[in-house]
């Protein structure tokens, strides 16, 4: 088992390291130049300036010591200064992470908690008409984009079609310490956007593996030995269902993190989605590298920790 | 034959081809049906609201929403079909080689394809789009180079199990070339999970498609795009919600179609998980 | 036993995140009044603090360099220089209380207020302002007027504590313009020695304003310094500068009360807001678009061909779409009312019209058309709509135009290098003196603000003729002929006025946006600013 563990963490670093290689080459072949942009836009640069402002910030250095003073400054924590914010990538990236945690994560407790039981009715139901509506309403709950779904809420609750006599804030950001409530107002409909999207795929899965579950033969072979139905639920089909439902859930980390960049654009979230897609326009290469590799680093935490406990609970896979 | 009455029992696939085909056909011959030019600019008429003359109404910038909608499927459909054939055969090549070949060079390859998986799909295509240039070209690369290590990984693994068992090692002891046995025997077998990666494949890359044109990294203007007109739209929700609806509609349907399609195919192929309607 | 354990742990789960997804409903009601801004129990009759909405995120505090508009705005409340734009658009004094020109034109004397201080407390002397425009050449200070200040500046002198003399190459008549520049502050010789020279990381003026925190992409807080030069002012103790860059998110806010003024509001939300009693919406017609064009090769060298563009493109058209009807025409050259003794001779120079559009085109051999490119960005929209109905417009008399649209760091270094056919660009020239146009439609190296490969002689005799004569009426004289050269040449094609526009809370008095292109110094009148608890 801990040999297991390890050999699990020692390939997320790799892919860690993996990453940040490609991030550093792919930023630095992009066109734009971050001197030019800091100089201030609504004038025609001094080339003077322009060299003294390249050479502070080490660009004009060889590609390969930018490569290995980034690799050794990550590693520290220190990944250097944004051009455009003017404060370490730590600290901004710090400010924002938080926010997108926080959205992904009640996104993905909201996913689970609707998700899971549904999966697991519609599979008790299977054939009944129920079970018709909760898998139609999976499909569509897959089928709609983040963004077209976030619209649809801001119309519904924002715009207040059909005068509920309240409207929902359908963007902005209150900080939790100046005022809870606009706070959690202000996070229900971008969590349940994101949220929808992932619930109905896990309920696809859970339904799908409790079904087979419930027609497999070690089951089938309780059952025949006259175990009562419930303990054969509880004990055996759950337990089994359970686990390519976990797998499920690490592989929708993906669409979790990818949801957000779409979601904080929709309801303007200030996370880390956002402060990535500013710093790739302002071209700030230490911001675009320091938020890239803290998504990825995330992504790849949680794949990881998703297949450790994929291998605690079925030892076959180990 | 047998397989193609399989599907047409199949309840999903019957309804999931109602919506492709008509979409199908509007990709094909939408510009015999649409009434105006979607580029052609009414801008005396702008945000205008349904109406004879324009059955959708008009954008911002006057031009036919019911037309730019016609044209609009083109994009999201080029990209996703193109981009899911070449991810298709090149990363189901790798994987056939990686499986093949075995060892510590077979797993080197897929360890390299696998790197890609390292990153969500969309912060993968932003950077590229912010490398290259948006355009439909570089998305259908981008969705190539997403997609590989899906293939890849079936390919691989299938290809791995197949090579155990007992009638390939049969065909070694006839005397076969290899090419013959790897392209004939295993492929015949990876097919069915095959055919579902790819129907999850375009269902993917067509949200990747709108959610990049969404953002403006996408189809670039004036060509119109599903899900670029959504992002046009959204400035003027107040004004005209139609604008929004309409485009949102025909995207989510013909998603849908493409996911109930490959669920449809797994109830066909893979019967474990067959499902009473 | 086990699987009761799930289900417990699942809905402790589930009540939970109940609890904290659902724990705002109850209080939505008094959600509308987050901000502090509308705190009534302490103000008497003024409100201790404004919250704006701002429209960007400033990248740097250092007042020389023009980093935005919207910068612009926290900069006048933290800075000043010897004189500024008042909210009538004349010009007034700020740290300095007199000026003299001598005769010869060249020498002008500045006396300093007597209780003119910085933040920190010390004096204004003539020693910090002799220091701060030679910080202005300072290379590694990166001021945006650099070269202006170069080309006018010979000398400056020290007379004593509160006199200063500056010393001109030659007579430069839009020179007290230049020093009216939200860029042109006075900033203190002594504080800049001690903190590295770095404004942005330790910022210190003599503005009403003093920056209490920086909250980086959040918000800026500024706090009311008592020393300030006018006496009551500011009238706001706090203001809160709250970075919203998305127009719709912004707009809400001064709907939900929780900004009292905002900026650069779109057109179709101000014409939503002028609707509505609760807001005051202040509209400003000063910047405009235009089309830059690469003048160095190909058919776009001959100004036939651009002035074929100036006929062709439809200009109405780009105010309905990209301005939702706001905004007006420009078929002459952009000019202020008055501005210089103009008197609108050439306000009807172009008008829109395809057919001779393409007979110029014939006239100059291109009767076939031709292909170009248009470089726009997607960043803003305006700019980008702006584009397309150009590209419509060209399209009708035959020319094939393909749009760029990279994001607005990319267009902006392939502006900066020239590098395009066609430029849609949306500016306002710095000055309020026609001077302006000297940055504009000199020849020379290629900038941001010029037409690559634009080099006419009597253009750069009449511009330099114009900075160097002091006789008002002369100079009209010269402007008009500028006027009507660059019209013929066309090495712009001018589109139309754009607004900027402002909206605040009905109860918000004091804020006034300045006239024409003055728009983006005011920032002036926030020390005016108070809301009415």
């Amino acid at each position: 088992m801990k040999n297991f563990i390890l050999r699990r963490i020692g390939t997320a670093i790799v892919m860690l390291f993996a990453v940040m290689t490609i991030v550093f080459i792919l930023v630095h072949m992009m066109p734009g130049d971050p001197v030019l942009q800091m100089l201030g836009t609504d004038t025609n640069p001094d080339p003077v300036a322009v060299e003294s402002l390249r050479s502070q910030l080490g660009l004009d250095k060889p590609i390969l010591q930018q490569y290995g003073s980034w690799i050794f400054g990550a590693l520290q924590g220190n990944m250097g200064q944004s051009y455009s914010e003017k404060i370490s990538v730590m600290a901004s990236i710090g400010t924002r992470l938080p926010r997108t945690l926080e959205l992904a994560f009640v996104a993905m407790i909201l996913a689970c908690i609707i998700g899971l039981p549904l999966g697991v009715l519609s599979a008790q139901k299977r054939g009944k008409i129920s079970d018709l509506i909760m898998t139609t309403g999976a499909s569509l709950g897959t089928s709609i984009p983040v963004y077209v779904l976030g619209y649809l809420f801001i119309i519904v609750f924002s715009l207040d079609i059909f005068h509920f006599g309240f409207a929902m804030p359908s963007s902005g950001y209150t900080d939790i310490s100046k005022n809870a409530g606009a706070h959690f107002l202000r996070l229900i409909l971008p969590a349940l956007t994101l949220a929808l999207g992932i619930a109905a795929s896990i309920m696809r899965m859970t339904r799908s593996s409790v079904l087979e579950a419930l027609s497999s033969e070690s089951v089938r072979a309780l059952r025949a030995k006259g175990l009562k139905e419930h303990i054969v639920i509880s004990r055996h089909v759950v337990r089994n269902a359970f686990i390519p439902v976990i797998t499920e859930i690490g592989l929708q980390m993906g669409n979790l993190i990818g949801g957000t960049v779409l979601c904080e654009n929709v309801f303007n979230w200030p996370g880390l989605s956002t402060l990535l897609v500013k710093s790739i326009n302002a071209r700030d290469y230490p911001l675009i590298e320091g938020c890239v590799l803290v998504m990825s680093a995330i992504f790849i935490l949680t794949n990881a920790l998703v297949d450790i406990l994929y291998g605690l609970l079925d030892p076959r896979v180990r | 034959m047998n397989t193609i009455k399989r599907c047409l029992q199949n309840k999903k696939f019957v309804f999931s081809l109602i919506i492709l085909l008509p979409m199908i056909f509007i990709a094909l011959f939408g510009s015999s049906i649409a009434p105006h030019d979607p580029l052609e600019m009414h801008t005396t008429n702008t945000l205008a609201a349904a109406s004879v003359q324009f059955p959708m109404g008009t954008d911002e910038y006057g031009r036919c929403i019911f037309s730019r909608l016609l044209y609009g499927i083109r994009p999201s459909l080029t990209v996703s079909l193109v981009g899911t054939l070449g991810a298709f055969l090149i990363g189901s090549f790798c994987g056939l080689v990686a499986g093949y070949i075995g060892g510590k060079a077979g797993n080197a390859i897929m360890r390299t394809v696998e790197t890609i998986l390292c990153f969500p799909a969309i912060l993968l295509a932003m950077m590229v789009v912010c490398l290259f240039g948006a355009g439909v070209r570089n998305l259908t690369i981008v969705v190539v180079i997403l997609y590989i290590p899906h293939f890849a990984r079936i390919a691989n693994s299938s290809t791995i199990k197949v090579k155990k068992m007992e009638y390939v090692e049969n065909d070694i002891s006839v005397g076969q070339t290899t090419p013959k046995i790897l392209i004939g025997t295993i492929f015949r077998n990876i097919f069915s999970p095959l055919i579902i990666q790819i129907s999850l494949t375009i269902s993917s890359a067509i949200l990747l498609e709108s959610g990049l044109s969404f953002l403006g990294l996408g189809v670039q203007p004036p060509e119109p795009s599903w899900g670029q007109m959504i992002g046009d739209a959204k400035a003027y929700l107040s004004v005209n919600m139609m604008y929004m609806l309409w485009p949102a509609l025909f995207l989510c349907l013909t998603i849908l179609a493409v996911n109930l399609m490959g669920d449809a195919l797994r109830d066909i192929f893979d019967p474990k998980l067959q499902d009473s309607f | 036993m086990k699987s009761k354990l799930w289900v417990k742990l699942a809905a402790g789960v589930l009540s939970a995140a109940m609890v904290i997804s659902m724990g705002g409903c109850g209080s939505s009601t008094s959600s509308g009044t987050a901000s502090g801004a509308g705190s009534s129990a302490a103000a008497a009759n003024k409100a201790d603090s404004l919250t704006i909405g701002l429209s960007a995120d400033p990248s740097t505090l250092e007042p020389m360099v023009q980093s935005g508009q919207a910068v612009r705005l926290i900069k006048m409340c933290m800075y000043r220089g010897l004189l500024a734009y008042e909210s009538d658009g004349s010009i007034g004094n700020e740290i300095a209380e007199s000026y003299e020109v001598a005769d010869d034109n060249v020498t002008y004397t500045f006396h300093i207020r007597p209780n003119a201080k910085f933040q920190d407390g010390s004096d204004i002397t003539a020693e910090d302002v002799k220091f701060s425009f030679e910080r202005q050449l300072d290379a590694s200070v990166s001021a945006t007027f650099r070269s202006d200040f170069a080309n006018m500046l010979d000398h400056i002198d020290v007379v004593d504590t509160k006199t200063v003399k500056f010393v001109l190459k030659q007579p430069c008549a839009p020179f007290i313009d230049y020093l009216t520049l939200p860029e042109a502050v006075i900033v203190s010789k002594a504080w800049c020695n001690s903190h590295n020279n770095d404004l942005n990381a330790n910022p210190m003026g003599s503005g009403p304003y003093t920056l209490g925190s920086w909250d980086k992409g959040r918000q800026i807080t500024l706090k009311a310094f008592d020393g300030f030069y006018k006496a009551g002012k500011p009238e706001t103790k706090e203001l809160d500068f709250v970075v919203t860059t998305d127009n719709t998110t912004r707009v809400n806010s001064l709907k939900s009360g929780e900004a009292d003024l905002i900026d650069y509001v779109g057109a179709n939300d101000a014409t939503a807001l002028e609707k509505d009693s609760n807001y005051t919406v202040d509209v400003s017609e000063g910047p405009f678009m235009c089309l830059q064009i690469n003048c160095t090769k190909g058919p776009l060298a001959d100004p036939k061909v651009r002035q074929a563009i100036a006929y062709a493109v439809n200009r109405q058209g780009v105010i309905d779409t990209a301005f939702m009807g706001r905004g007006t025409a420009m078929y002459g050259f952009p000019t202020i009312d008055g501005q210089n003794g103009y008197d609108g001779k050439y306000d009807n120079y172009f008008q829109y019209n395809p057919d001779k559009a393409k007979e110029l085109l014939k006239e100059a051999g291109y009767a076939n058309g031709f292909d170009v490119k248009i470089l726009s960005t997607s960043t803003y929209d305006f700019h980008k709509q702006t584009a397309l109905v150009v590209q419509d417009s060209l399209k009708a008399i035959g020319i094939n135009a393909e749009v760029e649209l990279p994001d607005w760091s990319t267009r902006i270094q392939r502006s900066n290098t020239g590098d395009y056919d066609i430029l849609v660009s949306g500016t306002a020239g710095n000055i309020v003196d026609m001077d302006w146009c000297t940055n504009y439609f000199q020849s020379g190296d290629t900038r941001m603000n010029s037409a690559p490969g634009f080099s006419d002689a009597t253009v750069d005799s009449l511009l330099k003729q114009g900075r160097e004569t002091l006789d008002s009426t002369k100079r009209a004289a010269i402007y008009d002929q500028f006027r009507e050269k660059i019209l013929e040449l066309s090495p712009f094609v001018f589109i139309n006025y754009r607004e900027q526009i402002f909206a605040t809370s009905a109860d918000v008095k004091g804020f006034v946006n300045l006239p024409g292109i003055l728009t983006y110094n005011s920032g002036i009148t926030l020390e005016d600013t108070y809301k009415a608890a």
